[in-house]
């Protein structure tokens, strides 16, 4: 007997074909390129803001702003006019002085170094298929034809009569009940975490670079 | 916090721009002395501070915009 029950799905063509490097590949690359444009951003204010553009040499210079500096120092004694007898040493005196220094701007600002640090990738599919088939089949039978004989017979003085009726009933019924279903869903998330990281090594090396080369400060005279 | 170098010893001084910018003068651990932000800069570094803040306010607002789509 051929069967005429529908194939199941096949769960390996299902999840053939599935483009899985554009599933992962994309949204990295997307936060990749995300990093790319605040990276951009980034430097493009901090240009603006720590540096002055010569449009005439195409350079940048760096902004200095100007920082007080308060230590003492230790004013050695002037040598005693006209000198005394018996010669005395005066004590040095400690002076409190303020000086200023040029500090770039770029050192004392809290630059933003914002970038995406966490990508998480969730494909999750599920294929079903199902199928069942259910038949109920009932026979009844019962004996409902009806039929009557009698039947007279004699022999001389004796005769006989013999009745009977048969009947005979008889029914069928039948049911089937067929399910076949087939599904599929799938859900994919991408979450994606972004944060402030650590200035890149970059401006720290130039950031260090201008702080080392503080312009020195001076001392004041001693007086005469 | 940033850094920068004591001009007189070389000692590295973490600094705190706010508090520069309120009057606060930080002490060098190497040799005592004290750096503070001259008046004349105040607008020079108000200026850039300000600059940052409106450029992170946009940055978490393209943040959330794209957050929504």
């Amino acid at each position: 007997m051929p069967d005429n029950t529908p194939e199941l799905v096949s769960l390996a063509e299902q999840f053939t074909g599935l483009p899985m490097s554009d599933l992962i590949g994309a949204p990295l690359l997307a936060a990749a390129e995300a990093n790319a444009m605040m990276a951009a951003t980034q430097t493009k204010s901090l240009l603006d803001i720590a540096f002055s553009y010569n449009k005439a040499e195409n350079t940048y210079t760096p902004v200095l702003i100007k920082m007080t500096l308060t230590r003492s120092a230790i004013v050695p004694p002037a040598a005693a006019n006209p000198p005394t007898t018996p010669p005395t040493t005066p004590s040095p005196t400690v002076v409190r002085f303020q000086t200023t220094f040029d500090l770039p701007l770029l050192t004392i600002l809290p630059l933003n170094s914002l970038a995406v640090d966490d990508v998480n990738v969730s494909f999750d599919m599920e294929v079903k298929s199902s199928y069942s088939d259910k038949i109920n089949q009932e026979t009844m039978a019962a004996f409902s034809t009806e039929s009557k004989f009698d039947t007279k017979f004699g022999f001389g003085l004796f005769s006989a009569t013999v009745m009977g009726s048969v009947s005979y009933d008889s029914s069928n019924s039948s049911s089937r009940d067929t399910y076949y279903e087939k599904s599929n869903s799938a859900q994919y998330k991408v979450r994606v975490h972004a944060g402030q990281l650590a200035l890149p090594q970059g401006v720290n090396t130039i950031i260090q670079a201008f702080a080392n080369s503080i312009s020195p400060i001076t001392l004041p005279t001693p007086a005469p | 916090m940033n850094q920068f170098p004591c001009p007189g010893c070389g000692t590295t001084i973490h600094v705190d721009v706010q508090r520069l910018l309120a009057g606060v003068a930080f002490a060098c651990s190497g040799c005592a002395a004290e750096v503070a932000l001259a008046p004349a800069s105040v607008p020079t570094v108000h200026r850039a501070v300000d600059k940052l803040d409106e450029q992170r306010s946009r940055d978490g607002e393209r943040g959330a915009m794209s957050g929504m789509k």
